[in-house]
């Protein structure tokens, strides 16, 4: 009788080893860098696994031995149980475009695609609330250009990519991204943005939500080639497709603006693929970075100023609003 | 009974059926996957819709996963989608039980 278990790495060697085996043998690349995991053993046999890292479902393998057995069916749900505990009612998947089906029996929907990769999500709040939120904040004219942008924090360098959107474009919506991974939180993030854009009338600044893939949220475990390039290749490739598929026509976009990013090679493959997705429907406008005082201005550059407290330096590459809030929040910090 | 947010109910498990219930701003729509779709799609989402038609919920998006469910099921599992979604913990057995034959 099969029977369902957490399998705990470092508490139990053996299934750790079983795991191992059955995820390479599914030829995918083990990556224990996931938050839970679950498996279906047969004694000590291990016949189908699966883990969560946040909301995203990765590391799915059922033994070739009980396919058919729908033993998927109690592995995703024992996953989402687990989400469901933590109150989270929405999740992704990323997969190979040949298990699609299996995953759209239970539920997930397709967000985007490529050849080699396939974005679902099931639960809410999902795409149709994000869908819904894009159409409030549409505005009309033509043409119409995004930006996509971290901003952490807005420097005047990301003012100067927007300024540049907003001169040749009738609107500009500007998608600040919502994932927390940064120094400042997407909140802080999102409030300054929107008052560095409030100096062009043609702009709109929105929130990503999930809808943006980020290479830290992208897993590279089923791509056979792990080399930055491969991984970059197909994420971007991803993200392209995305916002090329759902997100674009939701709101008119026709082109999209993106800072250079010359010391960068992982970025010049993001801007490849982004031009080779978009193809003849998107136009992707490359704009060279702003320079102060001989270097180019980065958000990078702002974090390491911050960290040495150089206000100086700070004040110099972010807008007045922006430094009286950094300098405040920092106040508070010590 | 008044819907206030999402809910959900059941699970993937063959024979059962998993049932999501969301605010709508007008009308019942009824969203169904099933792998018995061909046979007893409409038998499913006619018990769905008498179901809600009970507890007097007419503004809700269903979006409902079906694995096999007898009627029976797919009655259980609207009610207890429905009673999460209106946060009502107290069953009114009487009540359901005056209809769900």
């Amino acid at each position: 009788m099969a029977t369902l278990k957490r399998i705990w790495f470092d508490l139990n060697p053996q299934a750790a080893t079983a795991w191992h085996t059955l995820l390479a043998d599914a030829g995918l690349t083990p990556d224990r860098q996931v938050d839970y995991t679950v498996g279906i053993f047969d004694g000590d046999d291990l016949l189908a696994t699966g883990s969560l890292s946040g909301n995203i479902i990765k590391e799915v393998a059922v033994s070739p031995t009980v396919q058919h057995e729908n033993l998927l069916a109690q592995i995703i749900q024992a996953l989402l149980d687990r989400l469901d505990d933590e109150a989270i009612t929405h999740s992704f998947v990323y997969t190979k475009p040949s298990t699609l089906k299996f995953f759209q029996s239970l539920g997930f929907k397709q967000l985007a695609s490529t050849d080699s990769v396939v974005l679902l999500e099931r639960g809410y709040p999902n795409f149709d609330d994000y869908t819904k939120l894009l159409e409030e904040s549409r505005q009309s004219g033509k043409p119409v250009a995004a930006i996509v942008m971290n901003a952490n924090p807005v420097t005047r360098g990301h003012a100067y990519l927007i300024e540049q959107a907003a001169k040749s474009n009738a609107v500009v919506y500007v998608f600040v991204l919502s994932a927390e991974r940064s120094m400042f939180t997407a909140t802080e993030r999102l409030a300054l943005v929107k008052k560095v854009a409030a100096r062009w009338s043609n702009v709109v600044v929105l929130p990503t939500q999930d809808y943006m893939v980020s290479s830290t949220t992208f897993p590279s475990y089923f791509l056979k080639d792990r080399a930055d390039a491969a991984i970059a290749t197909a994420q971007a490739g991803l993200d392209a497709a995305l916002f090329k598929q759902r997100i674009a026509p939701i709101l008119g976009i026709s082109r999209r603006y993106v800072g250079e990013e010359p010391l960068s090679p992982v970025t010049a493959i993001y801007n490849q693929q982004l031009a080779a997705t978009f193809a003849d429907d998107i136009e992707l406008i490359v704009v060279p970075r702003l320079i102060i005082d001989g270097t180019v201005v980065s958000a990078t550059r702002v974090r390491t100023a911050i960290a040495q407290h150089d206000w100086v330096t700070v004040e110099r590459l972010v807008y007045p609003e922006v430094y009286t809030e950094i300098k405040e929040r920092s106040t508070h910090e010590n | 009974m008044k819907i206030n947010h999402p809910a959900t109910a059941g699970t993937l498990e063959s024979s059962d059926i998993q049932i999501t219930l969301t605010p709508a701003d007008s009308g019942t729509t009824i969203q169904l996957q099933s792998s018995v779709e061909k046979q007893f799609g409409e038998q499913i989402r006619a018990v769905i819709a008498a179901t809600l038609t009970k507890l007097g919920i007419e503004e809700v998006a269903v979006e409902a996963n079906d694995k096999g469910a007898l009627d029976c099921t797919i009655k259980a599992r609207t009610i207890a989608a429905a009673y999460r979604a209106a946060d009502n913990k107290t069953f009114d057995w009487e009540e359901i039980n005056a209809w769900i034959n």
